[in-house]
């Protein structure tokens, strides 16, 4: 059997404490002699779903807390997401697609690009809402979906 | 959030002396980009090569900084790490910026 090793950090959301999340994540993950490439894809990849916490579900809450789980399996990164702040809106997570990039200088993308890179670089994404908590699964495989993941 | 520009080879080249552009400092870098590029050269080199981590605020707030200077004038991008790389190759916006190895690949090309 492979032995798995579990990454778990409970803590109140902030943009600074998604920073200090994030840095543990990464030495956690060196630590575990995950590669260079694969750990800067999880760090882009949780940073994007730890943000849109921040910025949506708990926004207007004083009280918003977060718990990340990592688990590194045999050939995967399993990671939970929870947090105790408002629904996703309609009830799913949002399925968005690049926003294009081939237009005007006035009309190029600010914004948009966040759940399309969590699309782009996860599989198996799921999301629970339970107890008045939301809840987001999702793997890394080791070897990305995507070609450019590499 | 630690920017500094100077004059080299009739560009204009901003340094950001911070290892990450994410969503906490993303309004700042884009208010300190307005200021470092107020005046100056056309032609602007962002050097990133300092920089090891951008979320998609940060891709935008770059984004947000090429608009500023409008049509007349333009905004390359250079020395980006793996991870920075990854975020501008995914989301297609290799393609809107032109993304130099270097500052001497940005000079000369």
């Amino acid at each position: 059997m492979p032995q798995t090793s579990c990454f778990n950090l409970v803590f109140s959301a902030s943009p600074g404490n998604v920073r200090t999340a994030l840095n543990d994540l990464c030495v956690f993950l060196e630590n575990n002699t995950i590669s260079e490439n694969h750990v800067g894809t999880a760090q882009i990849v949780a940073g994007e779903v730890l943000n849109n916490v921040v910025e949506h579900a708990t926004r207007h809450q004083a009280d918003g807390r977060i718990e990340i789980t990592c688990e590194i399996t045999f050939e995967s990164l399993i990671f939970t997401v929870c947090d105790n702040g408002t629904p996703m809106p309609r009830g799913g997570i949002p399925n968005k697609g690049l926003p294009p990039v081939d237009t005007t200088l006035d009309n190029l993308p600010e914004g948009g690009f966040g759940w399309a890179l969590v699309h782009l670089l996860t599989s198996g994404i799921t999301y629970h809402r339970r107890q008045d908590k939301n809840c987001l699964k999702f793997t890394l495989p080791a070897i990305g979906k995507s070609s450019l993941s590499e | 959030m630690n920017l500094s520009s100077s004059h080299e080879n009739g560009f204009l080249v901003v340094s950001v002396n911070e290892l990450r552009i994410d969503a906490s400092v993303a309004i700042q870098f884009k208010d300190r980009m307005r200021e470092e590029t107020e005046n100056g050269e056309t032609r602007v080199i962002l050097d990133l090569s300092q920089v090891d981590f951008i979320d998609s605020s940060g891709l935008g707030a770059i984004v947000a900084a090429m608009k500023q200077l409008g049509t007349d004038r333009r905004l390359d991008l250079a020395g980006l790490n793996p991870n920075v790389d990854k975020v501008f190759r995914l989301t297609r916006m290799d393609t809107v910026f032109k993304l130099h190895r270097d500052l001497s690949d940005a000079f000369t090309h």
